[in-house]
């Protein structure tokens, strides 16, 4: 028998079952009051029956449509409807909390979607595995030269780590393998290939069968290359990249058998690779078969690197235990040639990433950090925000909520707004990608393999994920703490927050400092760095330099007598040119070529010295053109011809480690013991050469009327724009000889500016990331300042109601912010100091732990603070006491 | 003037109800009412549904009452017959006796 004014207990469930509590209360007194006048009327029986029927017949479907009335009605919102009525609780607040919602929605949403961009391209380049099956298997080998490590010398330092090897060594090492399941050797080379249109330069590789097998590639096709093709008589055969296939010859479906002039070189086609197929790490448009016979036994010519597949189990260490085992045979056997050589077996995806992996991830953690402040900037807020509703929550506790409910009712909120940013910050990063691509250094590898794939969006949604859990912890936590009555009573007296709460929210915002004082240091020292890398002294005047590169081809002019006539002519053609200067050179600085050779000189107890320089074979132009200042002496001019002395030019690096307390001029020195001597007549400004990064090395120019090396690159001074006038340079070398590929061409400060884009990308990247956390940085400590002000209105009223000044109020106000600024910027200065090593390699000529740099972040930093905090102030200030008194 | 919404059958009884207890139209006096005067055993929530439904298209409004006597203290939900409600309900009447009018005679001949 159920009690009076209510249901049995069956119809009760069965109502809190299939009513959204929104409408429960009224559907069940209406079910009470029906069943009461059945009862009344007809009996107990046919009350019941009547209350089956209504049960029978609640439809919970339709009836969870029913909310509209709640709009408006809060008084029993959020109560046990369970995540979904707290979802669209949740919306529909955020509608009313417009500013507030699309404020942390964007944070959020480029925050994640700053942090899913630069992880699609970390998950691009280094992540996502080679295209070929199984391919942590595939590894690069080389000879190693270790005593070499420390040599000034840039070229002999990086051949002490990848030493290449010669044919005979790789057959060493091949017959000797262990490790290897397949090995192959390559070597990059260009070759002229003779067609209709003209000559055309074809980049490609020599190399072996092994290579192929390694890769386990098919070709499109044709038959894959065999070791018969590697064998010492075998006809010279190639195989085409799809690219070269397609846009040299047609995509000629009957290319396969046909035979292809390589530098004069006929070479049967015997296979089109499939469009995505390269050599990774190498690539090329044609790759041929090992053909130089002299090669073949010459130990001493040493061009090849190794790329193999390594037997199931074996790993880079075996491997390279197993060929330092070979070399140190080898060693014995050949003293001269490779007493010394070791070798290095490293994986071909590390080596592919080796230098960009650092840049990358360096840049994945600086954008971590602005989504880290992304999100104590919004847990602060939401905080705040979840302050100023206490009332409202209060309330609702007092209307019976549990505190579980409270929680969750804010936790939702907290994963909505982050759900939502994030959905947004995803959409931002795939729709960004194409832009940020074209932001990407031209040099990064694999740039090709950056797309959005799965793991790019599980990534953006684990970062949204913790960007939920981490902004909803603190208002959750905030809500289990409410007691209705004292907040109600407290939001009346405006003291809400309490002391705690207050103190949790000034660390999140020291927090947030301290990580943008971080990126600000960090931003700080890249672009110094940079600035001092770009405005460092280059030696010469790049700007208007056009560079090209032409080797007479050698069927047109195989004599030396008719290559210089080359050159006459293409000088003449070059000089038709308007308003240019034409010089020409071995070696461009930043054309990307840089050799060394031995010369020898008279030491001071008659025994030859021998020294390692870099050769500059110049015409008498070459300093003129190039704006090379003389120090001392002269340079060229047109009387050092063939058969005059031998003379050349030091640059100061040469000049002060051969004579370091006298004058170079006069002294003399020779490239081959039974050469004529060679006299120093001048000395010249260094000029960096291949990077802006590394100084001088010591280098002797020599006229190129007196040298044996040929100089085919040549430099061209406009007047004009340099752009303008590539497309008549390369006409230039066509109208003297149409069978001579011009290797390169280009304007020279574009070279220099390509040569430095890396850093260029990382500190431009760096700098506005800096921006956005200073940014969000003030947003925060304006958002705390803010909320302490209103919430401390009637002391100030009281303040200035006794006599305060406005000034001492706006004053106070201040202070609070600057002390949040102080305690931050010792927090950042204390990590930023244990963290500068991971700095240390991006920097040149700047130290990675700077006291002025700290400083001038430092006060960055508080200025941010002071305007944050100057604002709320004034306000405050403006308040007229009685009003705020009478408030209550 | 906007076209006049079409009332269902259910929908007419329904604000029929709300008209003819004024004041009192609330869940369980609407389900009796119709109980009563038009003899439909109406299921409360398919009330609910139907006034929501018309509370959207701003036919009728609601507004939610204090606790009551006699439900167990739990509050009721008056409905009010909105201006478009009255007018909806005047067309669906003007359909039916347009319909029927003529028929008179020939009812009585069956």
């Amino acid at each position: 028998m159920s009690t009076p004014e209510s249901l049995p207990a069956w119809a009760r469930l069965a109502v809190r079952l299939f009513v959204p509590a929104s409408i429960r209360p009224e559907i069940e007194g209406d079910l009470i009051e029906g069943f009461l006048r059945h009862r009344r009327a007809s009996g107990e029986v046919r009350a019941r029956m009547w209350l089956v029927g209504q049960v029978v017949r609640l439809r919970p479907a339709a009836l969870r449509d029913v909310e509209p009335w709640r709009r408006g009605e809060g008084m029993m919102d959020g109560m046990g409807v369970g995540w979904v009525g707290d979802v669209r609780q949740t919306l529909r607040s955020f509608k009313t909390r417009f500013g507030f919602t699309a404020t942390v929605v964007t944070t959020v949403a480029l925050a994640i979607g700053a942090t899913t961009s630069v992880f699609t391209v970390v998950n691009g380049v280094l992540l996502r595995p080679l295209e070929f099956e199984e391919p942590d298997r595939l590894v690069l080998a080389w000879q190693t030269r270790p005593e070499w490590r420390d040599s000034p010398n840039a070229q002999l330092a990086s051949f002490a780590e990848q030493f290449p090897l010669s044919v005979p060594t790789f057959a060493d090492w091949q017959d000797a393998r262990t490790s290897f399941e397949s090995m192959g050797i390559y070597s990059g080379h260009r070759w002229v290939l003779q067609g209709e249109e003209g000559a055309e330069l074809i980049r490609g590789l020599v190399l072996t069968s092994g290579v192929f097998s390694a890769l386990g590639a098919q070709p499109l096709m044709g038959r894959a290359m065999q070791p018969d093709d590697d064998a010492a008589g075998a006809p010279p055969v190639v195989v085409l990249s799809h690219g070269l296939w397609r846009d040299r010859f047609g995509a000629d479906p009957d290319i396969i058998g046909k035979s292809l002039s390589f530098d004069d070189l006929p070479r049967v086609v015997i296979a089109v690779m499939p469009e995505e197929f390269t050599v990774p790490g190498a690539g090329g448009e044609a790759w041929a078969s090992l053909v130089d016979e002299e090669e073949r036994s010459a130990r001493d010519s040493q061009s090849y690197t190794v790329l193999g597949r390594l037997r199931e189990g074996a790993t880079v260490e075996s491997a390279r235990a197993d060929l330092f085992a070979v070399q140190e045979r080898l060693g014995a056997e050949y003293p001269v040639i490779q007493g010394d050589m070791r070798a290095r077996v490293e994986g071909l995806l590390e080596h592919m990433v080796g230098d960009v992996r650092a840049t990358l991830l360096f840049l994945l953690g600086a954008v971590g950090l602005v989504l880290a402040i992304a999100c104590v900037n919004i847990a602060n807020m939401l905080s705040v925000n979840g302050l100023s509703r206490s009332r409202e929550l209060a309330v609702k506790s007092a209307l019976g909520a549990s505190r579980g409910q409270l929680v969750r009712l804010l936790f939702t909120e907290s994963i909505l707004l982050a759900g939502v940013g994030g959905a947004l910050g995803i959409v931002l990063a795939v729709l960004g990608l194409p832009m940020l691509l074209d932001l990407l250094p031209p040099s990064i590898p694999r740039a090709t393999e950056i797309g959005v794939d799965g793991r790019v969006v599980l990534f953006g949604l684990f970062a949204t994920l913790s960007t939920a859990a981490l902004v909803g912890v603190l208002p959750a936590l905030q809500a289990a703490g409410t007691a209705p009555k004292q907040t109600i009573d407290a939001t009346s007296r405006g003291m809400a927050g309490g002391r705690i709460g207050h103190r949790v929210r000034s660390a999140l915002v020291m927090t947030e400092m301290a990580l943008a004082f971080l990126l600000l240091v960090g931003a700080g020292l890249l672009g110094t760095s940079f600035y001092r890398m770009w405005n460092v002294d280059r030696g010469f005047e790049p700007a208007g330099l056009v560079m090209m590169a032409a080797a007479p081809d050698p069927r047109a002019y195989p004599e030396r007598e008719e290559q210089d006539q080359f050159a006459r002519d293409l000088r003449e053609r070059l000089e038709a040119i308007p308003g240019v200067e034409v010089t020409r050179t071995n070696q461009i600085p930043f054309g990307g070529s840089s050799s060394t050779t031995s010369f020898y000189l008279d030491g001071d107890d008659g025994e030859e010295i021998e020294a390692r320089l870099m050769i500059s074979v110049v015409d008498h132009g070459y300093f003129d053109v190039l704006g090379i200042e003389r120090l001392e002496g002269r340079v060229f001019d047109r009387n050092d011809v063939a058969d005059g002395p031998r003379v050349a030019v030091a640059n100061e690096a040469l000049a002060r480690e051969l004579w370091p307390d006298g004058s170079a001029i006069g002294k003399t020195m020779r490239d081959r013991p039974d050469a004529p001597m060679t006299t120093i007549v001048g000395v010249v400004r260094d000029v960096r050469h291949s990077t802006l990064t590394r100084p001088a090395q010591p280098k002797l120019y020599v006229a190129a009327a007196q040298d044996r090396r040929s100089a085919t690159q040549w430099v061209i001074r406009a007047e004009r724009d340099p752009a303008g006038i590539v497309e008549d340079v390369r006409q230039a070398v066509s109208a003297v000889s149409p069978s001579t590929p011009v290797r390169t061409v280009g304007v020279l400060q574009d070279r220099i500016s390509d040569s430095v884009a890396v850093p260029r990308f990382r500190t431009a990247f760096v700098l506005g990331l800096a921006v956005l956390a200073t940014i969000l940085a003030l947003l925060g400590v304006y958002g705390v300042v803010s909320f302490v002000v209103s919430q401390r209105s009637k002391e100030l009223a009281v303040r200035m109601a006794i006599g305060a000044r406005p000034s001492e109020v706006v004053l106070r106000t201040i202070r609070g912010g600057l002390q949040l600024a102080f305690f931050g910027v010792l927090i950042g200065s204390l990590i930023a100091w244990r963290v500068s090593a991971l700095l240390e390699e991006f920097l040149y000529d700047v130290e990675p732990v700077s006291l002025g740099a700290y400083g001038a972040v430092g006060a960055t930093i508080a200025l941010v603070a002071v305007l944050a905090s100057w604002l709320p102030a004034r306000r405050a200030a403006r308040v007229d006491p009685v009003t705020v008194l009478k408030a209550d | 003037m906007p076209k006049a919404e079409h009332l269902g059958e259910f929908e007419q009884l329904a604000l029929l109800a709300v008209m003819r207890l004024a004041d009192e139209a609330y869940g369980a006096k609407i389900q009796a009412e119709l109980e009563a005067t038009a003899g439909r055993a109406a299921a409360i929530s398919s009330i609910y549904i139907t006034l929501t439904r018309m509370e959207k298209k701003g036919l009728v409004r609601s507004e939610l009452g204090p606790p009551s006597e006699g439900r167990g203290g739990k509050p009721r939900r008056y409905f009010r017959i909105e201006p478009e409600g009255v007018e909806a309900l005047q067309g669906s009447r003007a359909q039916l006796m347009a319909m029927w009018s003529g028929l008179e005679e020939r009812l009585k001949q069956v």
